[in-house]
């Protein structure tokens, strides 16, 4: 998939017009919250972190807490396991 | 770690001081590379919870590679693996050294060092110990990669950065090593880069050059899978790979 990169490296999943798309699978089945709490740093390219140390790239780590990240991405999980249960639901009904 | 308690009071065995680094320092100095003035300090596991501007916050997390005895009778011995200083409204990790035996020590939580696995720590680590190392060798397919973590979970709580030196004969530059928190204990498993929370992976040719690799955790905290993975990339072949990791530790 294509995620965006701003000039921290914080990942967007549309561009505003001053970003870089990258693809990578890092990201797949993750719901748009969970993308936007990450830093991605691609394969030659450096980050600086705030106290100094640097990073080199590939990386891909959170940028805000990870907890929350996977609070969301889980909600996200079960709300589309509600709405697979329902569609199948309807369909089941279709040919009752 | 604090695992000896004192009663009533006791004599401090040791004082924090920050730049210029001492020249001729006592045992027990504590050295915050830090030209904003100390404004206190505390030793603890958890940050403060009402910091002040210029505190200093002394991580006391698992086996660190500088302990020393913090009071003089009945010792509480201290376990110091980071040091912190409140500035700007922010926590900001510093250098930090104790002098010891007539030395400057290094605070670091060492995973793997000099041969021996930190079980403290990690429990144990799955994967081959040889030669005082970490060793890798097996053939790995196309898209394929052999993941392996500490045998439990490690308490990132306080922790910025994981790092790792490793060095590999590989030549191909299909063939990658990775430093990873993943989401399960692993032994050997083929793990994918959308189920790794965090990750940073080494692409190339390493052809015997020694590598630090270091992964940013500062947004991971508590208990994790921390681990390492050799893989081959998807546009690569079937080869074998063969590394050695010298040195693991948190910082």
């Amino acid at each position: 998939m294509i995620v965006y990169i701003d000039k921290e490296f914080k990942c967007h999943v549309s561009d505003d017009g001053t970003m870089t798309a990258v693809e990578t699978d890092a990201f797949n089945g993750k719901c748009d919250a969970y993308i936007e709490g990450y830093r991605f740093v691609p394969d030659g390219m450096t980050w600086t972190r705030s106290d100094g140390v640097v990073f080199e790239g590939e990386m891909k780590s959170p940028w805000r807490n990870s907890a929350e990240l996977e609070a969301a991405q889980a909600q996200y999980e079960r709300d589309n396991a509600s709405l697979q249960e329902a569609y199948q639901e309807g369909v089941n009904s279709a040919y009752d | 770690m604090i695992y000896h308690l004192t009663r009533g009071g006791a004599p401090l065995n040791f004082k924090v001081v920050g730049n210029p680094k001492p020249e001729a320092p006592r045992e027990n100095t504590i050295w915050i590379d830090t030209d904003t003035s100390i404004n206190g300090y505390t030793l603890s596991a958890d940050a403060p919870a009402e910091p002040v501007e210029g505190m200093v916050w002394i991580f006391t997390g698992g086996a660190s590679t500088a302990p020393f005895a913090a009071t003089k009778k009945n010792p509480i011995v201290v376990e110091p693996a980071a040091a912190y200083q409140y500035t700007g409204g922010a926590w900001v990790q510093k250098t930090a050294q104790t002098y010891l035996d007539g030395a400057w020590q290094e605070w670091k939580i060492y995973l793997f060092n000099d041969g021996q696995v930190n079980e403290a720590v990690t429990g144990g680590i799955y994967g081959t110990i040889q030669d005082g190392k970490i060793h890798f060798s097996s053939s790995v397919g196309k898209a394929d990669n052999k993941t392996y973590t500490a045998y439990q979970q490690v308490d990132l709580t306080g922790i910025n950065s994981i790092k790792c030196v490793f060095t590999s004969a590989n030549t191909s530059e299909y063939a990658y090593f990775r430093l990873v928190v993943t989401n399960a204990k692993k032994n050997g498993d083929n793990v994918t880069t959308d189920y790794l929370p965090v990750y940073r992976t080494i692409k190339g040719s390493f052809a015997g050059r020694r590598i630090e690799a270091t992964l940013d955790v500062s947004n991971r905290s508590g208990p994790q899978w921390i681990g390492y993975s050799w893989g081959v990339l998807s546009d690569g072949s079937t080869q074998t790979i063969t590394g050695d990791i010298e040195r693991w530790w948190l910082e």
